[in-house]
């Protein structure tokens, strides 16, 4: 396979340029900018259905830092609650360790 | 006559029809872009999209901002968007090359100092293998690469426009340049 150099590619670059611009000579119907008002006048109003959307960007994004702050201590609560309970709520009524072990083989857990 | 914030503020206060002087103003300026960027059968339409795209999202255009800018960037947003979605239905159509592509390939690198781009039919060679190779490419790949190496606009423009970071344009175009010097490198008869 041949290799391409930097000033062959270069050049290559410069024709393609040439033919790329040519797509900008091809026309458009007359009517084209009557029938897109047509179908813009035939829609809802912009300004509401634009004006929630706005607004609901807005909020969304200004309670994202609240959001990711609620889902850590969330997070942390549940990793304390659960984890520490179970086990330690068990242990308080089971004295003997191997009882415990006996216990947790049974429980599956 | 009216700013184009004076306008875009009457739009939005309900005269809709002010939409269309919005319009006229700026589509040959949409037109444009769009030509360049989709294939000759969906220009009216895509056309048509980013207006009504425009049309849509007017309230989020700040008045103090560059109309013009503003409209580009949703004008190139909906051409990518074209490309994404004709890629993933697979629509994009993949012509093959003929002799007389790797022809005109090789006329190009050659040494002689006139180019084959001069008749009509090598014209027309260029852009079918232009149409091939960036149909080679994905959506992000060939957007960049027509923005920042086929229009010569630098990074910062082009990131205004598809609304990626600076670094994001940089490494794509970097890397769509290779993709498509390899494919060019191909397609070179052995």
């Amino acid at each position: 396979m041949k290799s391409i150099n930097e000033n062959q590619f270069t050049k290559i670059i410069k024709t393609l340029t040439t033919a790329y611009y040519e797509k900008e000579k091809v026309e458009v119907g007359e009517m084209w900018q009557t029938r897109v008002m047509g179908h813009i006048l035939s829609m809802d109003p912009c300004y509401t259905k634009a004006g929630y959307f706005e607004l609901f960007q807005q909020f969304v994004w200004k309670l994202t830092p609240v959001a990711f702050v609620l889902i850590g201590l969330l997070g942390l609560a549940l990793f304390k609650m659960d984890f520490y309970s179970d086990y330690e709520f068990t242990k308080s009524f089971v004295s003997n360790s191997a009882d415990l072990v006996t216990l947790a083989m049974y429980s599956g857990s | 006559m009216f700013s184009d914030s004076e306008i875009v503020s009457q739009v939005l206060e309900g005269k809709v029809n002010s939409f269309e002087s919005l319009m006229s103003r700026y589509k040959d300026l949409v037109l444009k872009i769009v030509k360049k960027h989709v294939p000759y059968s969906e220009v009216e339409e895509m056309a048509q999209e980013a207006f009504i795209r425009a049309f849509q999202s007017l309230s989020g255009f700040k008045n103090s901002g560059d109309f013009k800018q503003w409209l580009s960037s949703i004008t190139v947003r909906t051409c990518y968007d074209y490309w994404r979605k004709a890629y993933r239905n697979k629509e994009v159509s993949m012509s093959e090359l003929t002799e007389k592509h790797q022809k005109w390939l090789e006329e190009v690198i050659s040494d002689q100092p006139e180019m084959p781009s001069s008749s009509v039919d090598a014209q027309k060679e260029a852009t079918e293998l232009l149409d091939w190779a960036l149909g080679k490419l994905s959506a992000e790949d060939r957007l960049v690469l027509e923005l920042i190496y086929l229009e010569g606009l630098s990074g910062k423009e082009a990131s205004d426009l598809l609304g990626w970071s600076i670094a994001n344009v940089k490494v794509r175009a970097f890397r769509s340049r290779n993709k498509l010097r390899k494919l060019l490198k191909g397609t070179i008869k052995r």
